[in-house]
């Protein structure tokens, strides 16, 4: 009996049967008399690349501990199984049961929006508390108010954030275009300046080159999404 | 005989102005206790991930070299499942 993780990518029009396909894995591994130490259902994700054409794909990850010939036997499920489009199967060395870094950041994820939410409904609350007790005094002020704070709780991910978030890309792709050619210039100097060995210029250096583009690449989806949908 | 006793000679600190002799930072991963790098663990991963999504060399995160063998390892693995692309020109069929 070994200790295996395995994550399964299924397809996303296959989504709804992804519990139903848990079950049936999970009973092929009771049946061979092996143990299911931990199971995440971690939804539809999006993908970093397209895989068969999709943009996102539901995951499942297994860890569980099992015989050759059950693990043998899953293997075969997922190959000639049309929803399956890619597994993993990685050997562990002891039973891994705590939640997994994907749950923990879907559950941050989860609770930020909810206090998102909770937020702008209490600024919802007060905006309309605020024009009752001004009526008389100021006109313009109460009516500003409710206008900026239903923005973040109602538009955001549909029409405000795109279009921004475009605007950002080339602004982005430029920044980055012109720090490459930076760094190639610097990377160029490197050898030489190692040998007088400039603190200054290595401490910067080393942190420009793990410098990530996230904000940009991603955007670069979404954006892409917003037109598509 | 007295002899006065010469007083002892200061070592230089090591190291001068021009840090001939800098002291190699430690691995981050030592410094945070990871023994293990998990693949499905994608912030931790980008962190050590150029601007074009290549791996960035050991050298340029202080890691040392057992981490970055663990770490190359993940990001493969991470970008078989698709949660790291493997290059910023993945076609989308859509563009």
């Amino acid at each position: 009996m070994r200790h295996y993780e395995i994550v399964a990518v299924i397809h996303p029009d296959q989504h709804s049967r992804a519990g139903e396909m848990a079950e049936r894995y999970k009973k092929i591994i009771a049946e061979g008399g092996g143990v299911v130490h931990r199971f995440e259902d971690w939804g539809l994700r999006e993908l970093a690349y397209p895989l068969k054409k999709q943009k996102r794909a539901q995951y499942i990850l297994f860890n569980i501990e099992c015989g050759a010939q059950t693990l043998g036997a899953l293997e075969e499920d997922f190959r000639f199984s049309e929803a399956v489009m890619r597994t993993l199967v990685v050997r562990r060395e002891r039973a891994v049961s705590g939640d997994s870094p994907v749950i923990k950041k879907i559950a941050e994820e989860k609770e930020a929006a909810r206090m998102k939410a909770e937020e702008s409904a209490r600024e919802a609350a007060k905006a309309e508390a605020a024009p009752a007790a001004k009526e008389g005094t100021d006109k313009e002020s109460p009516s500003a108010k409710p206008a900026k704070s239903a923005k973040p709780g109602g538009e955001k991910g549909t029409v405000a954030k795109p279009a921004v978030k475009g605007k950002e890309d080339k602004d982005d792709k430029d920044a980055k275009e012109a720090k490459e050619a930076k760094e190639g210039k610097k990377r160029g100097r490197a050898a030489k300046e190692a040998d007088e060995g400039d603190k200054t210029l290595k401490a910067p250096r080393a942190k420009s080159r793990v410098r990530r583009p996230r904000a940009a690449d991603e955007g670069d989806d979404d954006g892409d999404d917003g037109g598509d949908e | 005989m007295a002899f006065r006793r010469r007083p002892p000679v200061r070592k230089k600190p090591r190291g001068n102005a021009r840090g001939m002799f800098r002291k190699k930072p430690r691995c981050p991963f030592a410094i945070a206790g990871v023994s293990e790098i998990d693949y499905k663990d994608v912030d931790l991963l980008s962190r050590y991930l150029r601007d074009d999504w290549k791996i960035a060399p050991a050298e340029a995160n202080n890691v040392s070299a057992r981490m970055q063998r663990q770490l190359t390892r993940a990001v493969k693995r991470a970008r078989f499942l698709a949660f790291l692309p493997y290059t910023r020109r993945h076609h989308w069929g859509d563009e």
